[in-house]
C-alpha cells in the first residue's frame, strides 16, 4: 500500500525543499500529490494550504475584505498552478482540491486521510498578509492526528553551505555565501580547496610540460 | 618553446603562485579562512577567531602598502612588488 503523505509548505516559495523530500517519497511510494487549496473563512482570510491525499503544499494568504478574496482565490490557484508544474516535473502524480474553511481544520481532515504529514519551516510571517504563518504549523503539531514531520528551510547535505553564486575571474573567483559555514570543519574545507585545486592544476602542469619537454629533448 | 609548452609552464607556475599567496594567513584570503577555522576549532569562538584572523589581515595588507611605497625608490629595497 503507498504511504500518503500530507505535506504542508507554509509561504509557497521557501517550500522547495519540503515538495523535494515529498516528491521524493512520492517516488518512492508509488504516492500521489493533491494539490488543495484553502480559501479561509475563520478569520476572513483565504489562505491557500495545498494538502493532498498523498502530498500537499501551501500558501498562506490572508485578506480581511471581499475584494481581497478575490485576490486570495488568485493567489491559491496561482500555488496550485505553480504545484502542478513541479510535480509535472518531479513525474508524479497530481490532482487539485480547493475548500473553503478554517485551515486548522482543513489540515486535520486532510490528514485523517494520511499516513504522515510533513510540514515546511515557517517562513517568517509575510508583512502583506496579517496573519503570521507559524501559527498553522504550531497548531498542526499540536493538534495532528497523524505523525509529524517538520523540514527545515534549508536542508544541508554534509557540510553544506547556501551559495547564491559565484563570481569567476581568469584565476580564481568568488563564491557568495548566503550564510556562513556552521562548523570549524565546514570553514576549513572550504577554505582549503581552493589551494588545493590550484597545487593540483600546478603540478598537472608541470607534468604535461616535463612530458612534453622530454618527448621534444 | 612551442605554444602549447609555454602555456603548461605559464599555468604550472601561476597556479603555485596563486596557491602560495592563497594560503598568506591573512583574512579574507583562503590562508586567513583557514587560520581563522583553526582558532574557532581550538577555543570555539567564532567572534574571536574572526578577530585575529582579521588583524592577520589587515597586518599584511599594511605590509603590502609599505612595500609598495618603498618600490617608488628603486634599487632601494625589493623592486616590483
Amino acid at each position: 500500500m503507498p504511504l500518503r503523505i500530507l505535506v504542508g509548505i507554509q509561504n509557497a516559495s521557501p517550500g522547495e525543499v519540503t515538495f523535494a523530500l515529498a516528491a521524493d517519497w512520492a517516488t518512492r511510494f508509488q504516492g500521489s500529490i493533491v494539490g488543495v487549496g484553502i480559501i479561509d473563512e475563520s478569520v476572513g482570510a483565504p489562505a491557500s494550504m495545498l494538502t493532498g491525499g498523498a502530498a500537499s503544499m501551501g500558501n498562506i494568504a490572508m485578506a480581511d475584505a471581499e475584494a481581497l478574496r478575490s485576490k486570495a482565490e488568485k493567489s491559491v490557484a496561482q500555488a496550485l498552478g505553480e504545484l502542478e508544474t513541479l510535480c509535472r516535473n518531479a513525474g508524479v502524480e497530481y490532482r487539485n482540491v480547493t475548500k473553503a474553511g478554517d485551515p486548522e481544520e482543513v489540515i486535520g481532515a486532510e490528514a485523517q486521510a494520511c499516513d504522515v504529514v510533513l510540514l515546511g519551516q515557517a517562513a517568517p510571517p509575510d508583512p502583506e498578509f496579517g496573519v503570521p504563518a507559524r501559527t498553522i504549523l504550531e497548531s498542526t503539531l499540536r493538534n495532528s492526528p497523524r505523525p509529524v514531520v517538520v523540514v527545515p528551510r534549508h536542508v544541508q547535505g554534509g557540510q553544506g553551505v547556501e551559495m547564491s553564486g559565484i563570481r569567476l575571474f581568469v584565476f580564481g573567483g568568488i563564491a557568495q555565501m548566503d550564510e556562513e559555514p556552521e562548523t570549524p570543519l565546514a570553514e576549513f574545507m572550504m577554505a582549503i580547496a581552493g589551494p588545493i585545486a590550484s597545487v593540483l592544476i600546478s603540478i598537472v602542469a608541470l607534468g604535461f610540460y616535463t612530458l612534453g619537454a622530454d618527448s621534444a629533448g | 618553446m612551442t605554444p602549447v609548452m609555454a602555456v603548461l609552464l605559464y599555468l604550472t607556475w601561476i597556479n603555485a603562485v596563486l596557491a602560495v599567496f592563497n594560503m598568506i594567513p591573512a583574512f579574507p584570503l583562503d590562508g586567513g579562512r583557514v587560520l581563522r577555522s583553526i582558532l574557532w576549532k581550538l577555543k570555539g569562538n567564532l567572534r574571536w577567531a574572526t578577530r585575529i584572523a582579521t588583524y592577520a589581515g589587515t597586518a599584511f595588507a599594511v605590509f603590502l602598502m609599505v612595500m609598495g611605497i618603498l618600490s617608488l625608490f628603486p634599487g632601494q629595497f625589493i623592486g616590483g612588488m
